[in-house]
């Protein structure tokens, strides 16, 4: 390969800690090579705990939030519920269940999943908790604010009733 | 998630992103880069970008191995002035590979990020990011998979 000689003046450590180069295998090689990965893959699959896979599953959950966070727009498939919703699937937990691990009233766990109320800061500490801390308070916090902030940038109808309520402005 | 300037051990914000081949031929134009990346444009590219000036200092090409629950890394490379001893920057591959794992727990495949090496350089693959063995290929599963991400990413 044209590049790795042009490397030449490396050490292989060196190479290695900066570059992943194409493989040079034939087609039949690379073949036999994806065959025998994917038999080990799926036996490493199939060894793979329930806890594990649950693990996992957070870690994805985490990621996923990470990214919305990042996002210039929100939508509301990516509301705080959603992944509060997803959160509770990952664990096989039952609403009445998880709402008393976190010493919450059912039905305010079913108001706050169903977009009726706001969750607060404390519900976000709890969260933290009892996820043994991979999905942070702050994280959860900045998935619920995202919301808020797409509302209080599109809602006009409450913007306008609020402004009636102030009797003496600045006037620039 | 920051790369290390190597002489002062600065912290250096950078970011990953996705780009297209347009974006690719943009940025091959600076000739920074020395493999033939104009190969790898069917598969997904990422660019490691240093946020502050916008110069891109690592190319990485993933292939999604749907039905096997993984991430191929086809190739990564580090631009020409990071490599070797006197190099600008520090992690700019670790980084890439992080992301790679990042990925595969997004979508959901445990972590799992494997790679086709050059055999003479196995060994190394394995002590710089404990890869391990899968026959003829290497691959990390969950537990190291998170592990790159904690080092490199957060």
């Amino acid at each position: 390969m044209i590049a790795i000689k042009r490397k030449n003046n490396f050490t292989d450590k060196e190479l290695a800690e900066a570059h992943i180069f194409t493989h040079n295998l034939t087609v039949d090689e690379k073949k036999d090579a994806d065959s025998e990965l994917k038999m080990l893959r799926l036996q490493r699959l199939e060894k793979m705990s329930d806890l594990q896979k649950m693990q996992s599953d957070l870690l994805r959950l985490k990621f996923q939030i990470e990214d919305v966070i990042q996002q210039d727009t929100h939508s509301e498939k990516h509301n705080f519920s959603v992944y509060l919703l997803d959160y509770l699937k990952i664990l096989d937990k039952k609403q009445v269940n998880f709402a008393s691990e976190i010493s919450l009233h059912p039905t305010k766990l079913n108001q706050i999943l169903n977009n009726k109320i706001a969750p607060n800061i404390s519900l976000m500490y709890r969260l933290e908790k009892h996820s043994g801390g991979l999905i942070s308070a702050l994280l959860w916090w900045k998935l619920f604010v995202k919301k808020v902030e797409s509302d209080m940038v599109n809602d006009k109808a409450k913007r306008e009733l609020e402004a009636e309520k102030v009797h003496f402005h600045l006037a620039f | 998630m920051v790369i290390i300037q190597t002489k002062n051990k600065q912290r250096i914000p950078v970011e990953i992103l996705e780009i297209s081949a347009i974006s690719l031929s943009e940025i091959l134009e600076k000739n920074n880069f020395e493999f033939d990346w104009t190969d790898e444009t069917h598969h997904n590219l990422f660019a490691l970008n240093i946020i502050e000036n916008g110069d891109i200092v690592g190319l990485m090409a993933l292939k999604d191995v749907k039905d096997e629950l993984r991430i191929e890394i086809i190739l990564l490379e580090s631009s020409k002035d990071n490599v070797g001893p006197s190099k600008t920057y520090e992690k700019i591959a670790g980084c890439l590979i992080a992301w790679a794992c990042r990925l595969a727990f997004i979508k959901g495949y445990y972590g799992f990020v494997s790679l086709t090496p050059k055999t003479r350089l196995i060994e190394h693959y394995k002590n710089a990011y404990g890869f391990e063995q899968f026959g003829r290929q290497l691959a990390v599963g969950t537990e190291q998979s998170h592990q790159l991400i904690k080092k490199y990413l957060q």
